[in-house]
């Protein structure tokens, strides 16, 4: 083989890999040099070692931010698995034509910009005279500060998001039910399986693999909320919807500490990796 | 055709798109609204940062500011104001993508001015320097030298609606000090309806931004004229009390960020009868809610006794700047002073944005004294007139103030703590986290 030949394979992945050090490999690199730095994004960054990241242990707006992003998270996967899970199985039991058309309907949601949808659900949750106070009314409830209520406003933004993507991992559960061979489920109605006895020991075994890239991607995008606590509630009222990106955001830009925002980014990288870990091994276990 | 001539078309027709294409690449003849450059003159184009009603006065003033200044050109882009701070930042940071002046949020302008990224322009300002409110001034000028021109300075003001004030009983010729204003709050109430609204949740900026006007009616501060917070400061605890014991209980204090449309639906309906707020708002009020035409008026800030001082409160305001790795810093210049003291650039700034210039001179100017239909023929520069003391404030590292007075004023509002807890509390983290 000619140099040329053995050359050629590297000389077509090349503009690949440049791109990849260039706008991955490299920034990685440079953000955790610079979480061990002190640097306000002019001059030289000062290096401070392990500090930033000890700072982050006694500073209290952090805390309460890795409290509230981590419950958000949770009750977010809980409910928007729970629920794009039985909505995919509903849409895939349903005929082509009403299926094609709830689902178009579910997935709506998602196409909202997110400042929009953010302003939709300002409306529906305000105190006097909102849609929801309204039908709670009905049935004689007193109105509830949904937004205002530090106890609450952070379950009303997981309730938000819920909405936005339960139709959209639907999909992706139809998707995986699709794939589940017509034979499998023939063969255990041959054998007396009923519908829920189906339901347990074939399609949710064999939707294994989508479920958990349903629930890791979506444990992703949990631990990166941001837009509709900051559009809203500015991470308030006090602490109580404040997020771990908010604080990022927050700490880089507008205290222009990028070295404790970088901190932060870290820690934040490595509570999703543990998380993502634990699910792995919790759906891989068999 | 024969071969030769489809070679000869093709090749005239690859001649004229080659031609085309290179006209196109003259960014002055795709991009200029402004008249044209005299034959052979080239135009020097500006790249012109700005955010809401300032844009508006930049449209306005195009026109004219190109036909005086022939050489250049004005491209302008706007931005929501803090998204125009971060990429103004960033800019500054990676030296790509400046403009060549930004509008600047007052309040923020100290951590700009500490990177040395702002161009220094005391030589060519300080001719203008005595000519403009002291405070509006002082907020651009850094170890005495300025680092850009004020042009927004507007005042706190209380709008109010006339006739919600006498279906209550009360006539609003009668509203002066604060005592009054609850008093009918206190009335209102009665009637289901709210004297004003306080913004809620306070963290984020404007909530902290609307408790800040009363702290500085009553000539209060966070820090003194050397940049340390004030310890154990009886002004701000006080005000901390008032606004939850005083002012929330007859005030509307839903969750709603600032230019709410619940809160200018609620002031259409006549659900809140007066719009506290800096007169920044007037031409928002104006565009939000035309139906009020006719209906509106302007007070004066209330005042916290009969004989108390006239203070003025801001919410800081707005300047314009030159980066110091900006391209055009001279047209810049041209175009920033224009702005800030012409009397197009001044009265266009009133007239289209209700932004009241902190360049004196301008003050007097015709358009400036003319009756406001809108606000019941009220000439805004005379209704201020004897409430112009701005007492000195000091914005050192106000985003970290903004975020700590909001959440303890949040914390406060949530009665999870009560004023002089929040207040104390807020005052410890404030030092601890500034160093100051």
């Amino acid at each position: 083989m000619t140099n040329r030949r053995r050359l050629a394979p590297y000389a077509f992945i090349a503009p690949f890999l440049v791109l990849l050090v260039v706008f991955w490999i490299w920034p990685i690199a440079n953000s955790i040099w610079l979480s061990l730095t002190e640097w306000n994004g002019f001059g030289s960054p000062k290096f401070l070692g392990l500090k930033n990241y000890a700072d982050l242990l006694s500073d209290a707006d952090f805390i309460a931010a890795v409290k509230n992003t981590v419950l958000a998270a949770l009750v977010y996967l809980l409910f928007m698995g729970v629920l794009s899970l039985a909505l995919g199985l509903i849409l895939d039991a349903l005929p082509r034509r009403p299926s094609t058309l709830f689902r178009t309907i579910y997935f709506m949601p998602v196409t909202v910009t997110l400042v929009v949808g953010a302003t939709i659900f300002q409306l529906i949750y305000s105190k006097s005279g909102g849609l929801l106070n309204g039908v709670t009314g009905l049935f004689g409830a007193a109105p509830v500060d949904w937004l205002g209520n530090g106890r609450i406003a952070l379950w009303s933004i997981v309730a938000m998001r819920v909405w936005r993507n339960a139709g959209y991992y639907s999909l992706f559960i139809i998707a995986g039910l699709q794939n589940i061979p017509e034979e499998v489920h023939e063969a255990a109605m041959i054998d007396g399986g009923g519908g829920w006895a189906r339901a347990v020991h074939i399609t949710i075994p064999l939707l294994r693999p989508m479920i958990l890239y349903v629930i890791v991607t979506s444990t992703i995008w949990a631990m990166q909320l941001f837009d509709e606590p900051w559009i809203l509630l500015k991470g308030g009222p006090g602490v109580s919807t404040l997020t771990m990106a908010i604080t990022l955001y927050r700490s880089s830009f507008k205290y222009m500490q990028f070295g404790y925002g970088a901190a932060i980014s870290y820690v934040l990288t490595m509570i999703m990796v543990i998380f993502s870990f634990v699910q792995m091994k919790l759906f891989k276990r068999d | 055709m024969s071969k030769k001539s489809f070679l000869v078309l093709i090749l005239v027709f690859a001649c004229l798109g080659l031609w085309a294409n290179g006209e196109k690449k003259i960014p002055a003849a795709t991009v200029s609204t402004g008249p044209a450059a005299t034959p052979g003159a080239s135009r020097t184009p500006i790249d012109v940062w700005v955010w809401a009603q300032a844009s508006w006065v930049v449209d306005a003033v195009k026109e004219k500011f190109e036909a005086d200044h022939p050489t250049i050109e004005i491209h302008k882009t706007e931005l929501g104001a803090w998204d125009l701070l971060d990429k103004l930042l960033i800019s500054m940071s990676s030296g790509k993508g400046l403009p060549d002046a930004a509008e600047m949020v007052r309040r923020m302008f100290p951590k700009f001015v500490a990177t040395g990224k702002i161009m220094d322009i005391t030589d060519r300002a300080s001719k203008y320097a005595k000519d403009f409110a002291e405070g509006s001034i002082k907020e651009v000028t850094f170890n005495n030298r300025i680092y850009a021109l004020p042009t927004e300075n507007s005042y706190d003001v209380m709008i109010v609606r006339k006739e919600v004030f006498q279906q209550a009983g009360v006539d609003t010729k009668t509203l002066v000090t604060w005592d009054d204003y609850i008093a009918a709050g206190k009335k209102l109430k009665a009637q289901g309806k709210y004297l004003m609204d306080i913004i809620y949740p306070n963290v984020g900026g404007n909530g902290m931004m609307q408790w800040n006007m009363y702290l500085q009616t009553r000539g209060g501060n966070i820090f003194d004229a050397d940049g340390k917070v004030i310890r154990n400061n009886q002004i701000a605890r006080d005000m901390f009390a008032w606004y939850h014991d005083v002012l929330a209980p007859v005030s509307f204090v839903g969750p709603h960020p600032m230019n709410d449309p619940t809160v200018f639906t609620m002031i259409a309906d006549g659900k809140i009868a007066a719009y506290g707020m800096d007169s920044t708002q007037l031409s928002t009020l104006q565009t939000k809610l035309p139906q009020l035409a006719g209906k509106l008026t302007i007070l004066p800030w209330p005042l916290w006794s009969k004989d108390a001082p006239k203070l003025i409160g801001r919410w800081a305001g707005s300047a314009f700047c030159i980066p110091s790795d900006a391209k055009h810093k001279d047209e810049a210049w041209t175009f920033i002073e224009y702005i800030a003291t012409s009397a197009e650039g001044v009265s266009a700034m009133w007239e289209k944005g209700s932004l009241l210039t902190g360049y004196l001179p301008g003050q007097k100017l015709p358009a400036l004294n003319a009756p406001m239909p809108f606000y019941d023929n009220k000439i805004f520069v005379q209704t201020m007139k004897g409430y112009n003391q701005q007492p000195p404030f000091y914005w050192y590292d106000w985003a970290v103030v903004q975020d700590r007075v909001g959440v303890y004023l949040d914390k406060m509002f949530d009665e999870s703590m009560t004023p002089a807890q929040a207040w104390d509390t807020c005052e410890k983290e404030i030092i601890q986290k500034t160093g100051r």
